[in-house]
């Protein structure tokens, strides 16, 4: 494969993420224009009522009162400038909105997946070593549990746990109402960040052991595990070098498929805990039909998903040999 | 490099599966003896011990069987009583083992060079550099072209053939002073089955290192053995030279053996008969239904009710070849 080749590959690749995006564009738009209610009535319905002519003048100027394909039109073509158009809610562009909240979200949702796939990773590979060992069936046990707990209602259950009986966590945001300097401002986010993140960490760490321990038994019963045995390298080489790397394919696999559900899952989380994020964000627009703001989260969710999937690409990569091009 | 003290000394081997209903028998006080620097050819068919044999002396048996009795003496010291921690100081340093299947033998997210080197750095403290340099050194004796080039290739860009190479450079790299090689060539073309035995000579031939050769090839046993032990249903029925077995075998199993191999049938192509392929008639039993008596005898033409009852003792036919057979004697003498 030469550079040529390889340029070309990655401009074909960057097209068709440009068009996938737009079509995601294109298809949330009408699926907010499917929903019943507009902003105006939001806002009126907080005004305590309006007149007849305020209400169709408050429609043109959001340009509420034109045609669906002419309304679309113009999103398309301020999102293309790179314009995501104005909350009428908070009054500022929602660009600037979304990229003040993203972080927040970002750091949620890293910080659960790390934490799901190490903790899942090591539960499972640690209960595939003696299958039929106490330890595998207590993590065979616990996995099922997180899988079929609902998040919300983990979620509640911590939020009761750490709010009244065992008060060392902070329950809802992520500051404290006085914010220490330098490290500590650091230190009070994570504090803050460890309940939100167990919750939408737990449905996600059962779900990878119980992958890792399916992976693992696997691998650990290949032939080049013996012989990795029979030169004479001790088990935890065996085991966490020339097994881990193999059984973490499929996890890798996962992680790519499930960004997307990860993201869905911080909406609740982050309604829950009171998290200013961008799944809080998204719960909010939903209720004030502040579409404007609800088309931006769409569509930085549909790119972050796209990110998480070239990521998985690159770290498959380097993981299997097998997947990368055969050098010419 | 050879001399008559055996390297490795299996004593009265009795090996052991948990099956549904107690304890079923795999090998059945097994005893072979492997001299230093050369090569002890094991044969038999599919099931009859063989690779178990080789894997009670890696100490590496699948779960849920186990060694229940006798001695594998290495250099003198019974190994089957040898903690875990010593076994992983044996494997791979003094004690090596080359697969039967090269294709998945290999682990595919490694390089064959990082593969080769951690034996060494595990066994000799090698640093990164000098285990590399080793690794380099094992890829040009096992006949790698461009050794320094294919340290850093992944085993899926080798051929079959290549791959057992890289298994061989491997099981070689810590000098070890006994070589199990279970099948090395089953899944490999036979020409390239040639070059690898070619190989393994001359590597022996260098290092002194003793060989087990697991095989159910006659020609591989002619070529390369200078002993052989024939195994039946868990049973080592016969050993001695290798010489002495292809040329005179004394159990009916082994000449039935050899008499469906056509290229080993000399004395039949010279008397001019037909190059008939024979086979023995019957089927090997099943483990955990072991006939009484003579485990070969349903299968055995030279069988009687004496056979069919007694257990068979080894009975030496000439100096260093026994088999265990009533009926040796007479067969060898007629």
């Amino acid at each position: 494969m030469d550079t040529y080749q390889k340029v070309t590959a990655t401009v074909k690749r960057l097209i068709e993420a440009f068009l996938l995006v737009m079509a995601v564009v294109v298809f949330n738009f009408f699926l907010i224009q499917m929903a019943p209610g507009d902003p105006v009535e939001v806002i009126v319905g907080e005004m305590g009522g309006a007149s007849e002519e305020l209400i169709a003048q408050m429609r043109a100027q959001y340009g509420l009162d034109r045609p669906v394909l002419e309304q679309l039109g113009v999103y398309v073509g301020k999102v293309l400038t790179g314009d995501l158009g104005y909350s009428y809610y908070f009054n500022t562009p929602v660009t600037q909105l979304l990229l003040q909240r993203l972080p927040a979200t970002v750091l949620l949702v890293m910080s659960a997946l790390v934490v799901a796939v190490v903790v899942g990773t090591l539960a499972g590979t640690f209960s595939a070593r003696k299958p039929d060992g106490m330890g595998s069936h207590v993590v065979t046990v616990l996995s099922l549990v997180g899988y079929s707990a609902p998040v919300f209602w983990i979620g509640m259950m911590l939020l009761i746990l750490f709010a009244s009986i065992w008060p060392i966590f902070p329950v809802s945001g992520m500051y404290s109402m006085r914010r220490p300097d330098g490290i500590g401002y650091y230190l009070d986010i994570l504090h803050h960040l460890v309940l939100p993140a167990v919750t939408l960490a737990t449905i996600y760490i059962a779900f990878y052991s119980r992958l890792a321990r399916t992976s693992m038994i696997e691998v650990l019963g290949q032939d080049y595990i013996r012989t990795a045995r029979a030169k004479g390298l001790p088990e935890g080489k065996v085991v966490w070098k020339h097994g881990l790397r193999n059984g973490l394919i499929p996890i890798v696999t996962m992680v790519g498929l499930q960004f997307g559900q990860l993201f869905a899952g911080a909406v609740l989380v982050e309604a829950v805990f009171n998290w200013p994020g961008l799944g809080r964000l998204a719960y909010d627009s939903i209720l004030r039909r502040d579409y404007t703001t609800l088309l931006g989260i769409l569509l930085f969710s549909a790119i972050l998903v796209m990110i998480a999937n070239a990521l998985t690409d690159i770290a498959y990569r380097w993981i299997d040999p097998r997947m990368r091009k055969v050098k010419a | 490099m050879t001399d008559d003290t055996p390297f490795l000394e299996i004593r009265n081997l009795t090996v052991e599966m948990k099956g549904d209903a107690g304890m079923i028998r795999v090998l059945d006080d097994v005893s072979l003896s492997i001299r230093r620097g050369t090569t002890m050819g094991i044969v038999g068919e599919s099931g009859c011990g063989k690779s178990m044999t080789a894997l009670a002396i890696m100490r590496l048996l699948p779960p849920g069987f186990q060694i229940t009795s006798g001695q594998i003496l290495l250099d003198g010291e019974d190994i089957t009583k040898a903690s875990e921690a010593r076994m992983r100081q044996l494997r791979g340093n003094d004690i090596s083992m080359i697969f039967q299947e090269p294709m998945t033998s290999l682990n595919p997210v490694y390089t064959v060079g990082e593969q080769i080197a951690e034996a060494v750095r595990q066994h000799q403290g090698l640093d990164t550099a000098k285990a590399e340099q080793r690794a380099i050194e094992m890829l040009k004796a096992v006949q790698i072209p461009g050794a320094e080039a294919r340290l850093g290739s992944y085993p899926h860009e080798f051929s079959g053939g290549m791959r057992q190479r890289v298994m061989i450079a491997m099981a070689l790299a810590c000098q070890p002073r006994l070589i199990v090689a279970d099948e090395p060539t089953t899944a490999l073309d036979v020409t390239v089955q040639a070059q690898i035995f070619a190989l393994m000579r001359e590597l022996q031939e260098e290092t002194g290192t003793a060989i087990m050769l697991i095989t159910h090839d006659l020609g591989a046993v002619a070529e390369l053995a200078d002993d052989v032990a024939v195994f039946y249903a868990g049973w080592r029925i016969e050993h001695g030279p290798a010489s002495a077995i292809l040329r005179h075998p004394a159990h009916p199993y082994t000449s039935g053996l050899m008499s469906c191999t056509p290229r080993l049938r000399l004395g039949a192509a010279a008397s001019g008969q037909g190059p008939a392929l024979l086979e023995i008639e019957g089927m090997v039993p099943q483990l955990g239904k072991m006939p009484s008596g003579c485990r070969f005898a349903p299968r055995c033409t030279l069988a009687d009710a004496h056979c069919r009852s007694t257990v068979p003792v080894d009975t030496e036919v000439e100096p260093g070849h026994a088999a265990m057979c009533w009926k040796t004697k007479a067969e060898v003498l007629a």
